[in-house]
């Protein structure tokens, strides 16, 4: 037994096509049920373990214990506040209990800030987790989440397909879908999706993104900062880095959206042809979808809705400005507590308000500017332009040139 | 619904069919590199050939290379650097440049072991930055810009049928501090097997090997691309030296072409280099390094894997301890007294195992253009070593009387925090 375990192959979600082979063989029963429009709950919940234990187990147990201590401390306070609801609307307590729900995600990044290693409390995909708790608290004030039944808010939290970086799910959505399973006309569709999406996932991250991140980036990187083409080695730092970026994250969210296709849950996907993209806000619904959409219905949406309902601010424009750059500001801080995710939030910021300033001024003036494929072709370079330029700082080039350049070798 | 499925299925079992195709199919197209191109990565310093095996292994087994390990300093080229002297005055070697910024001992001991067999009873310079013994060692990112899969497969793999010693546990608990590995979970599951010294099961060196296979085909392709000229530099610098050698000539030149190169700045710092890289802030820099201390490091551990590494495959090395400008350390206020014992340190590292071969230029600090720049060998540093490498060339030693490792202490923290030596 002790052997077997030993050799047991653990790896985090997607990791290797290994992942895919074992897979494909545990989730044949489940596929089988589903083509008859059943879905074998118990059967379902022992993947969700097996695939929990295969990436938080073994080397990453640690993880694990952390991840059970998480879903334990975000059941309590979803439990007592769904209670409390029931009877009481207090601001104080719904903000309360968005704090306790977000502190361990910030005590997981705030920690290492004064340890220099790795809090016990840090699991992979805690911030999406993070995503997962606070939505359903939130729609538990507006009363769109009356009744709060366990089981389904585990099995939210913890669906494996998703676990370790979204698509971030909508809690009401994924619960109606596990009581009423796809029929099996429409799970037959699910499956073909579910396979082409896995299959072109697999094309994105584990051959492109692979020959882009592992081989050429650090090719390039080494022109531009050893070999002295700095200018033309930056620039294609930039275009390699945001291909690399797209097709990795792209392929993982393939993966994850293609698994719970097979599983009978249609998981929101998360990528549409982000590159061509006209502007920045069309941009944002093309590029890391639920999680813009996640920042859009509950940060952006309730800010403004606070800010104008108390007149904070006279103008509207003034009032959305401030939204865009409250959203970004904690986009970029939720990626990481370094200068670089926070520029690139700012930046986003920056670029949304312009966009939206130039949108007001092209309605004014309509006959007098142009739009024909060529403004359209325009624009389009100039969003991916932009675009690649923040993905460039997000990817925190410039901190390792500036360290390069003023720290090291001097 | 059963044509369904089967359009389902159909491009899902065609997926897999091509995959095994490219799996099997023969690469022979893929051949070692020819001479010229060999010749073109040996001054390169390109990251594909550092990581990769194809070009050094190549090089080292040919006894037409001299590999040079080190870091940035063998970037500064100039009519003294070492493979611009080897050419002009046809040394019979070309330096193979094995090192880049950010490289540091554990890399070097990548290095060096990816290519043992072919390195076996040769010679090597070794030049070690005091720069790199700073508190926690290599960073995690320098780490894994030139963390190499490869080279790291190849070293699991020798560890077959052997009884894990405690370099090989320092080894595996060293990779496991850095991110680009614990983010692989089967390669720090077997690193975490090494640390506890348990041997590696039959399943995972099949493992191993598969996944060396696969990276040495990806090091054959990509290993190619992008080798980096520095061709007309070289040949400028050439042309810069006078035809046949004399010693006398070339100590005018140096400190002419050094006087030269050095007029904005009163540091003795090649000019353009001042003005990209102090110049912006001279100001901060001012004091700024006061605290630098090079005595505590993990590096003295990862270097003992290097000298490990060099005594078990009887490769003879001169070790190069280059100094740090003095103008320019008086002036960011790095201790001359801690650089002092940073040299007795690591010389006793040295020393105390039979290493003998050191050119420790650590004192030659206020010696005008002996530097380039800051903490770079420049014009008079490359002349002078290229004066102690003919004499280490000439009278080769048979190292292997007289090593003696002592691991145990030397991969200690205790040795690593050692402040009496």
């Amino acid at each position: 037994m002790s052997q077997w375990l030993s050799a047991f192959p653990f790896l985090t979600p997607y990791e290797k096509p290994f992942y895919f082979v074992i897979l494909g063989i545990l989730l044949l029963p489940s596929i089988f049920a589903s083509l008859k429009g059943k879905r074998l709950g118990g059967y379902q919940a022992f993947l969700t373990l097996f695939f929990l234990w295969m990436s938080f187990g073994g080397p990453h147990r640690q993880q694990g214990f952390a991840l059970i201590a998480y879903v334990v401390w975000q059941l309590l306070i979803a439990a007592s506040y769904v209670r409390y609801r029931q009877t009481a609307n207090r601001g104080s307590w719904f903000y309360l209990s968005i704090f306790l729900s977000l502190l361990p995600m910030i005590l997981i990044k705030v920690l290492p800030l004064y340890t220099e290693t790795q809090p016990l409390l840090y699991f992979l995909g805690y911030s999406y987790l993070t995503f997962k708790s606070v939505q359903v608290i939130m729609e538990i004030r507006d009363g769109l989440i009356k009744e709060l039944r366990l089981r389904d808010y585990i099995q939210f939290l913890i669906f494996f397909p998703t676990i370790s970086s979204g698509p971030i799910d909508r809690f009401r959505r994924f619960t109606a879908e596990l009581h009423q399973p796809p029929s099996s006309e429409k799970y037959v569709e699910l499956l073909g999706k579910g396979i082409h999406y896995i299959i072109i996932g697999c094309l994105y991250k584990f051959i492109i993104g692979y020959v882009l991140g592992s081989q050429l980036l650090p090719i390039i990187q080494d022109k531009a900062v050893n070999q002295g083409f700095l200018f033309l080695g930056s620039l294609g730092y930039m275009y390699t880095y945001s291909f690399y970026l797209f097709f990795d994250f792209a392929g993982y969210s393939l993966f994850a959206v293609g698994v719970s296709y097979l599983l009978g849950h249609e998981t929101p996907i998360n990528f549409n042809k982000p590159f061509i993209s006209a502007n920045i806000k069309e941009f944002w619904n093309r590029w890391h979808m639920s999680l813009s959409f996640w920042f859009r219905d509950y940060v952006y949406m309730r800010l403004m809705f606070t800010l104008i309902k108390k007149k904070v601010f006279k103008s509207r424009i003034v009032a959305s400005n401030v939204g865009y750059f409250a959203l970004f500001l904690i986009m970029g801080v939720w990626h990481g507590l370094t200068w670089y995710y926070i520029v690139y939030g700012l930046f986003h910021a920056s670029l949304i308000c312009l966009t939206d300033a130039w949108i007001r001024f092209k309605k004014k003036h309509k006959e007098k500017i142009p739009s024909n494929m060529a403004t359209k072709g325009l624009s389009i370079f100039l969003t991916f332009h932009a675009v690649c330029f923040s993905l460039l700082i997000f990817s925190g080039y410039f901190d390792t040139l500036l360290k390069l350049f003023f720290t090291y070798n001097i | 619904m059963k044509k369904k499925i089967t359009m389902a299925l159909g491009p899902l079992v065609l997926a897999v069919l091509l995959l095994l195709a490219l799996f099997f199919s023969p690469i022979d197209w893929l051949k070692a590199p020819s001479q010229k191109e060999l010749k073109k990565s040996a001054p390169s310093m390109s990251i594909n050939v550092i990581k990769g095996n194809t070009y050094k292994n190549s090089a080292a087994a040919s006894s037409d290379y001299l590999p040079f390990l080190g870091s940035s300093e063998l970037s500064r080229i100039n009519a003294f650097h070492p493979t611009v002297m080897a050419r002009k005055y046809h040394r019979g070697y070309e330096p193979f440049l094995l090192g880049a910024p950010g490289t540091q001992s554990l890399s070097h001991f990548f290095m060096l072991h990816s290519m043992k067999d072919e390195l076996k009873g040769k010679q090597i310079v070794f030049i070690i930055s005091p720069q790199w013994f700073v508190k926690n060692g290599v960073s995690d990112q320098m780490f894994s810009v030139y963390y190499s899969p490869l080279q790291t497969y190849q070293w699991l793999l020798s560890l077959e049928g052997k009884e894990i010693g405690e370099d090989e546990q320092f080894v595996a608990e060293r990779l496991l501090s850095f991110s680009s590995i614990t983010s692989d979970t089967r390669l720090s599951q077997m690193l975490g097997k090494i640390e506890e010294q348990q041997k590696l099961s039959k399943l995972e060196l099949k493992n191993c090997r598969r996944q060396y296979n696969l990276l040495a085909h990806e090091d054959l392709i990509f290993s190619r691309i992008a080798i980096q000229h520095k061709e007309s530099r070289i040949k400028k610098a050439i042309n810069e030296l006078p035809e046949d050698y004399s010693l006398g000539k070339l100590e005018t030149l140096a400190y002419k072409i050094g006087e030269q190169k050095t007029t904005n700045n009163d540091f003795g710092i090649a000019n353009n280099f001042y003005s990209q890289r102090i110049a912006p802030l001279k100001d901060k820099l001012e004091n700024s390094q006061t605290s630098y201390d090079y005595l505590e490091s993990p590096e003295f551990s990862d270097f003992q894997l290097v000298l490990n590494e060099l005594a078990e495959n009887n490769v003879d090395a001169l070790f190069v301890i280059p100094p740090v400008n003095q103008r320019w350390s008086d002036y960011t206020g790095l201790s001359r007294e801690m650089l002092d014992d940073f040299s007795e340190k690591i010389t006793k590292q040295l020393h105390s195992q039979g290493f003998n071969q050191v050119a420790d230029y650590t004192h030659l600090r206020g010696e005008d253009y002996f530097m380039e720049d800051t903490i770079h060998i420049g014009w008079r540093g490359w002349l002078l070593l290229d004066q102690d490498l003919q004499t280490f060339l000439k009278d080769k030693k048979e190292p292997k009387d007289k090593i003696k490792i002592d691991n145990h202490y030397f991969l200690s923290e205790e040795w690593q925090k050692e402040r009496q030596f």
